[in-house]
């Protein structure tokens, strides 16, 4: 009777022991190669590189803004998912994965889920050979684009996939891997934007380019840091050929105050009438346009 | 006999442990109830904010954490607090040391589940949470894109 009592407890404990670890690590506890772990020893902090993350703005705000102009859908300015079995580098997955999670937030905000079905498959297979696939729900994702009124849990549920792969990267060792994400989706953003601004030449398209100054500035200490890593010097070194021609771009301030309104339903709103003034030359504006797309091009490029 | 009672303290202990675990709110949880909060606004980015109680006679804590905002922008800036801590969550929206917005009327004492913000300055901005009289709280903020103008 007292052994089958303590088999019984010994049991349940090893039962709930194993439910407690695996609610901890979630799976997550990859073995990560050396090929794709960080080499080297930086001089900006974890901490300080996700403050400098989170002041890259989101692309899914690019394809908005395109969107809110009214511009025709065009499957032509996204990159191929033809050939995505051939990027066999992390350092080329992991740019491509933010291109495409670029691609796929403008996909979404057109409604394109059929086409953006083959943006999932191939997300999921990049994120699967950087073993971050375990973050990106692609089941779900898959079934929500199935149908266009999901939309809205589409864009929610990729952006915190996205959240979380770039979380996973930084929390172990492979920052590296989560700036070049992060180059990648920038990059594709302006791309879009440079693209339609040449078919529809929007004052707003314009100011839009002009302003990425502000996070390119962010973009180029993120890559920086890892300058002594030898996948990054090229990179870095075709960044900053849009960089320069970025920092001879004007931004000033025009000084206000900001209105606070409750409206009738009870919405309480603040307008800002501080205004930032983007003074871009004609010159600069097809520069940049130019150095996008040719680098953009070639990190598609096989 | 008494092996039946410790069998019984066990038993309560592990089921207790479970329903302890199942009932708190995680960050995680909170955010994907917050994201109902931001409504038909398109979900962009979201912070987790966790803060202890602050000492008597002291200025309360305060999580600090960036972003950049753009231009002709109406963003909407909704504030969770976990229903498992006593504080309320306090935002306030600074562009460089200028408090822009926030979600906490002085005059009244109201604290609001959301606001929105029109942008018209593209640049760094930073965000300020703090809970209601220094208490003990767990809070998420997301980041929604309302619309261009």
């Amino acid at each position: 009777m007292k052994i089958k009592f303590i088999l019984g407890v010994l049991i349940i404990a090893l039962i709930s022991g194993c439910k407690c670890s695996n609610e901890g690590n979630e799976d997550n506890s990859l073995e990560v190669p050396d090929s794709v772990a960080n080499k080297g020893v930086y001089e900006v902090s974890d901490q300080a590189m996700e403050k400098i993350t989170e002041n890259i703005s989101s692309p899914i705000e690019t394809a908005a803004l395109i969107k809110s102009l009214n511009v025709p859908f065009s499957k032509e300015y996204l990159a191929s998912t033809d050939n995505v079995d051939s990027y066999s580098t992390s350092f080329r997955q992991s740019i491509l994965l933010g291109i495409y999670a670029a691609d796929l937030g403008y996909l979404n905000m057109y409604s394109k889920t059929t086409v953006s079905i083959d943006y999932l498959k191939s997300i999921k297979k990049i994120a699967d050979k950087l073993k971050i696939g375990q973050f990106f729900d692609f089941s779900t994702l898959k079934r929500l684009a199935s149908s266009s009124e999901n939309i809205d849990s589409l864009i929610y549920i990729s952006q915190r996939n996205f959240k979380q792969m770039d979380e996973y990267l930084r929390e172990n060792s492979r920052s590296n891997l989560s700036a070049l994400m992060i180059a990648g989706a920038w990059l594709e953003g302006l791309y879009l934007t440079s693209e339609v601004y040449k078919s529809d030449p929007d004052p707003q398209l314009r100011e839009a380019i002009g302003e990425q100054k502000v996070m390119m500035s962010n973009l180029m200490i993120l890559l920086e840091n890892y300058r002594n890593n030898p996948d990054f010097q090229d990179l870095i070194k075709d960044y900053k050929r849009i960089h320069k021609i970025f920092k001879e771009v004007k931004i000033t301030i025009e000084q206000g105050e900001t209105e606070q309104i409750i409206d009738e339903n009870g919405q309480l709103t603040f307008k800002q009438n501080e205004k930032s003034i983007v003074k871009i030359t004609d010159e600069q504006l097809y520069k940049i346009i130019e150095e996008t797309n040719k680098i953009r091009n070639n990190l598609i490029s096989l | 006999m008494k092996n039946t009672y410790f069998f019984i303290i066990i038993i309560s202990l592990i089921t207790f442990a479970g329903i302890n675990q199942s009932s708190a709110q995680s960050g995680e949880e909170l955010v994907n109830i917050c994201s109902r909060v931001a409504g038909d606004a398109t979900y962009l980015k979201d912070f987790t904010v966790k803060l202890g109680s602050t000492p008597p006679g002291q200025e309360p804590l305060q999580d600090k954490q960036s972003l950049v905002l753009r231009k002709n922008t109406v963003y909407k800036f909704s504030i969770c607090s976990s229903k498992d801590y006593a504080g309320r969550a306090i935002l306030k929206l600074f562009s460089s040391s200028k408090l822009e917005a926030s979600n906490y009327m002085v005059a009244t004492g109201k604290i609001y589940p959301s606001f929105e913000f029109t942008c018209q300055k593209t640049g760094a901005y930073h965000i300020f949470v703090e809970f209601e009289d220094g208490k003990e709280g767990l809070a998420v903020v997301i980041l929604s894109f309302v619309k261009k103008i």
